[in-house]
C-alpha cells in the first residue's frame, strides 16, 4: 500500500519524500495545492512520485495550452495525470503519449464496469468516490486490474462551480471581500467554501477518517490518499505517520490517539450508503 | 427558408409527453421506472412508455429516454435487460452520462445513444472522444458560451443539443454532492435535494459576513429566446428545454413559445423580428426570473439570486379542455385554478390563435348553473363560442406584471 498525499503547503513537500504527492497546476486544476508550470520543475521531488491533477473542467480556448501542459509532463516523466475532463484522455490517446492516466472525476468514480471501461481506452487507474461504501469499494477492486486510489483522511470536495459565488455575493450587497476563503454555517454545521480563479469550491464539514478501515484495504488497494488540505504541517505527519504504522494489533490505539487531535473525524460514506430513490412518503 | 432545429421538451409523464408533442415539440425525453436522474419525478412504467412512444412515432416524432444517472456496482450489473426492456419498447435514443452505459448500449442492443449534459461537455477534444465512441448526440454543459459551441460544431461532425430554457445547476452537472452530505441524498443518482437553493450563513475568520440578506448559491432560471436565431444559424441540432418536474401548463406554454419563434425565424428569417410579446408570455409561467446565462461568456452576479426570490406558485392555469361539442359550442373542462363567472380568459391550443373571452355560464356536472369554480379537477361546462379542442387550456388573461 502506498500513501499518496495532497499537500498543506507547498513549503511542505520536501518533508513528505518518502510518499507520493498529488499536486496540481495553476490554472488546470481544482480542490488541491496549485503550482505555476516553471515552479513545478524546481520542487525537490522525486518526478516519479509526484502525480499531477489536471481536474478542471476546460473550455476550448484552454486546450492548446493542455496540450502542451500534458507534453511537457510526459516528458518530466511525473508519475501519472489525475483527470476529471475527457479531454485529457483524448488528447494523450491521440499524441500516443506513455504517461499514465488516473480517471479522477470526484463523484462519478463509482462501479467496476466504467473503471473498466476507462482501463481499456488506456486510463492506467481511478480515483475512486468518496460517496460509495467499503462495501462497494472492495467490489470495484475485486472486479478490476486498474490501479485504485481511496481518499482515506481528510477533507472532501463536495462542489464545484465555474460561478463565482462569493465575489459575486460580495459585489451585489457592495461588500469588500477578504480574500477568497470563507465559510458557510447551517444547522450547526460549517462547511468551507473557497472562491478563486476557478470558480466556486465547497467542502466537507468533517474531516474523512478510515484509518481503521485503511488495515481492510491494503492488500486491495495500491494508493491510499491523505488530504492535507487545511491541515497544518504537525497534524499531516501525525496522520501520515499513523498511516504508515498502523496495524490490526494497534489500531485501536492508533485510532483513539488520532481521534483526541481532531475535533471533527468522520467516517463519511464509508459505512453509509446515500438513499437511491426517495420514496413518496420522504419526499 | 432555414432547416429548423428539433425542439426538445420534458416529459414527466404521460399527460405531459402528449401535452408536449401536440404544442409543438420535435421531441420528448422522458425516464422509465429505473436509472433516471428525477427519481422523485412519476416517472413512467414501461407500458406507459410504449403508449408514449407510439403515440410520438403516429405524429412522426420521437421519444428519447433518460438512463443518466451514475451507477453504482449494483445498477451497473441490473443495466443490460433493463437496456433490452427499453430497445423492445423502440425508443428513437437513450441519454446517458455513464460511459459504461455507451460502450454497452452500442455492443448489445441497437439503441441511439446521446451523451447527457451530467458529463459536462464543454471542450470539442471530449466531444471528438465521444464521437469516436459512437455517440449520436451530446448534450453541452450548461457552462457553454457561444464561442463554445460555434467552435464544437466547427470541429467535430456530431449533433449537438443545448438548453434553451429552465432550471440550471449552480455547479457543473455532476460535480455537486451537497445533497448526499446535507441530506443523505444521492445527487447523482436522481436523489438532488437542490441544496443550491438553501440559505446560509457566510462566515469570515469566525464571523458573519454582515449583508442585507444571507448567501445562497440560487442560480437564475435560462432562457434563450432571444438568441434563438443566432443559434439556429450555428447549427445546433436540438434545443432542450429543461423541467420534467413542471406542470402541462408550463410545458405547453414554453414549447408553444419557442416553436412559435423558431418557425417564424426559419420559415422568413429575412424579415424576423424579435417580438417580446413572447417574453411576457414566458414571464407568466416562470416562478423564477430568466437569463441567458453563460451564453454570452458572462459569468457574473447577474446569474445568480442574492437578494432573496420570489418563488411564486402560478396561478394563471384555470383548466384543461376534455371536450368541446362543436354544435352546442360546449366545452367540458377540467378545473386547475379557482376561477368565476366574470373572469377574463384566454384559450390557447397548438393549432389555433389565442382566443380570448368573458366566462358568463358555468354549469358543473349535474348540468346546475354555478358561479364559482373552486374544486380541485372539478369538471365543469362553459360556453365557448370559438371552436377549441381537447388539450386545449384556459388561462387568466395575460397582462403585462411590469
Amino acid at each position: 500500500m502506498n500513501l499518496v498525499i495532497i499537500p498543506n503547503d507547498k513549503e511542505n513537500i520536501k518533508n513528505l519524500d518518502d510518499c507520493y504527492i498529488l499536486l496540481g497546476i495553476k490554472g488546470y486544476s481544482v480542490n488541491l495545492i496549485s503550482v505555476d508550470i516553471n515552479e513545478l520543475k524546481e520542487i525537490p521531488f522525486p518526478k516519479d512520485k509526484m502525480f499531477i491533477a489536471l481536474n478542471k473542467n476546460f473550455t476550448n480556448s484552454e486546450l492548446e495550452s493542455l496540450e502542451k501542459l500534458i507534453i511537457m509532463l510526459d516528458e518530466m516523466g511525473v508519475a501519472g495525470l489525475f483527470y476529471y475532463d475527457v479531454a485529457v484522455v483524448n488528447i494523450v490517446n491521440r499524441l500516443k503519449l506513455k504517461i499514465k492516466l488516473i480517471w479522477s472525476a470526484e463523484h462519478l468514480t463509482t462501479n467496476y464496469f466504467t473503471v473498466n471501461y476507462w482501463h481499456k481506452h488506456n486510463v492506467w487507474g481511478a480515483f475512486l468516490s468518496n460517496e460509495i461504501t467499503m462495501e462497494e469499494i472492495e467490489e470495484i477492486a475485486d472486479n478490476t486490474s486498474s490501479a485504485l486510489f481511496v481518499q482515506l483522511f481528510g477533507y472532501i470536495p463536495m462542489y464545484v462551480s465555474r460561478r463565482h459565488a462569493i465575489k459575486n455575493y460580495l459585489k451585489y450587497f457592495n461588500l469588500s471581500p477578504k480574500g477568497n476563503e470563507y465559510n458557510l454555517y447551517k444547522e450547526g454545521k460549517t462547511y468551507q467554501i473557497v472562491d478563486n480563479e476557478e470558480g466556486t469550491m465547497i467542502y466537507s464539514p468533517f474531516i474523512l477518517n478510515g484509518l481503521k478501515e485503511s488495515i481492510q484495504l491494503k492488500d486491495k488497494i495500491p494508493f491510499i490518499v491523505i488530504n492535507g488540505y487545511r491541515l497544518d504541517n504537525d497534524q499531516l505527519s501525525e496522520v501520515i505517520t499513523y498511516f504508515k504504522r498502523v496495524k490490526s494489533n494497534n489500531i485501536e490505539k492508533l485510532n483513539t490517539t488520532l481521534q483526541s487531535h481532531f475535533t471533527n473525524l468522520a467516517s463519511g460514506f464509508l459505512h453509509e450508503e446515500t438513499i437511491y430513490r426517495v420514496k413518496k412518503n420522504e419526499k | 427558408m432555414k432547416n429548423k432545429p428539433e425542439l426538445l421538451a420534458p416529459a414527466g409523464d404521460l399527460e405531459r409527453l402528449k401535452i408536449a408533442l401536440l404544442y409543438g415539440a420535435d421531441a420528448v425525453y422522458c425516464g422509465g421506472p429505473g436509472f433516471g436522474l428525477r427519481a422523485n419525478a412519476v416517472n413512467f412504467s414501461f407500458e406507459e412508455l410504449k403508449e408514449g412512444i407510439d403515440f410520438a412515432h403516429q405524429l412522426n416524432k420521437k421519444v428519447y429516454v433518460t438512463i443518466n444517472i451514475v451507477l453504482h456496482n449494483k445498477e451497473a450489473k441490473e443495466l443490460l435487460p433493463y437496456l433490452k426492456k427499453i430497445e423492445s419498447l423502440h425508443p428513437d435514443a437513450i441519454i446517458v452520462s455513464d460511459p459504461y452505459v455507451i460502450e454497452l448500449a452500442l455492443k448489445e442492443t441497437n439503441l441511439e445513444v446521446h451523451l447527457s449534459t451530467q458529463q459536462s461537455t464543454l471542450n470539442y477534444e471530449s466531444c471528438d472522444f465521444f464521437y469516436h465512441e459512437g455517440v449520436k448526440r451530446i448534450v453541452l454543459a450548461r457552462e457553454c458560451s457561444k464561442e463554445d459551441i460555434a467552435e464544437i460544431i466547427r470541429r467535430v461532425p456530431i449533433e449537438i443539443e443545448t438548453f434553451i430554457h429552465g432550471a440550471m445547476c449552480a455547479a457543473y452537472s455532476g460535480r455537486c454532492v451537497l445533497s448526499n452530505f446535507l441530506t443523505n441524498r444521492d445527487a447523482n443518482r436522481g436523489g438532488c435535494s437542490q441544496i443550491c437553493r438553501w440559505d446560509f450563513k457566510l462566515l469570515s475568520d469566525g464571523q458573519e459576513v454582515e449583508a442585507p440578506k444571507d448567501f445562497t448559491l440560487c442560480s437564475k432560471d435560462l432562457s434563450l429566446l432571444e438568441y434563438l436565431p443566432d443559434m439556429i444559424d450555428m447549427g445546433i441540432t436540438s434545443f432542450k428545454l429543461e423541467g420534467r418536474m413542471r406542470s402541462i401548463y408550463y410545458v405547453a406554454t414554453v414549447v408553444s413559445v419557442y416553436r412559435k419563434v423558431i418557425d417564424e425565424y426559419c420559415n422568413n428569417p429575412d424579415s424576423y423580428e424579435y417580438n417580446k410579446e413572447y417574453e411576457r408570455v414566458l414571464r407568466r409561467v416562470a416562478n423564477r426570473d430568466s437569463v441567458a446565462q453563460f451564453f454570452n461568456g458572462v459569468n457574473d452576479e447577474r446569474g445568480s439570486y442574492y437578494n432573496g426570490r420570489e418563488e411564486l406558485s402560478n396561478q394563471d392555469f384555470l383548466g384543461l379542455i376534455l371536450d368541446y361539442d362543436a354544435q352546442t359550442h360546449v366545452a367540458t373542462v377540467e378545473q386547475r385554478n379557482y376561477f368565476k363567472k366574470g373572469d377574463v380568459v384566454e384559450i390557447f391550443g397548438p393549432n389555433h390563435p389565442v382566443y380570448t373571452m368573458t366566462i358568463d355560464k358555468i354549469y358543473d356536472e349535474n348540468n346546475e348553473l354555478i358561479d364559482v369554480v373552486r374544486h380541485p379537477q372539478q369538471i365543469v361546462k362553459l360556453n365557448v363560442l370559438a371552436e377549441v379542442k381537447r388539450y386545449d387550456m384556459i388561462r387568466f388573461k395575460i397582462v403585462d406584471k411590469q
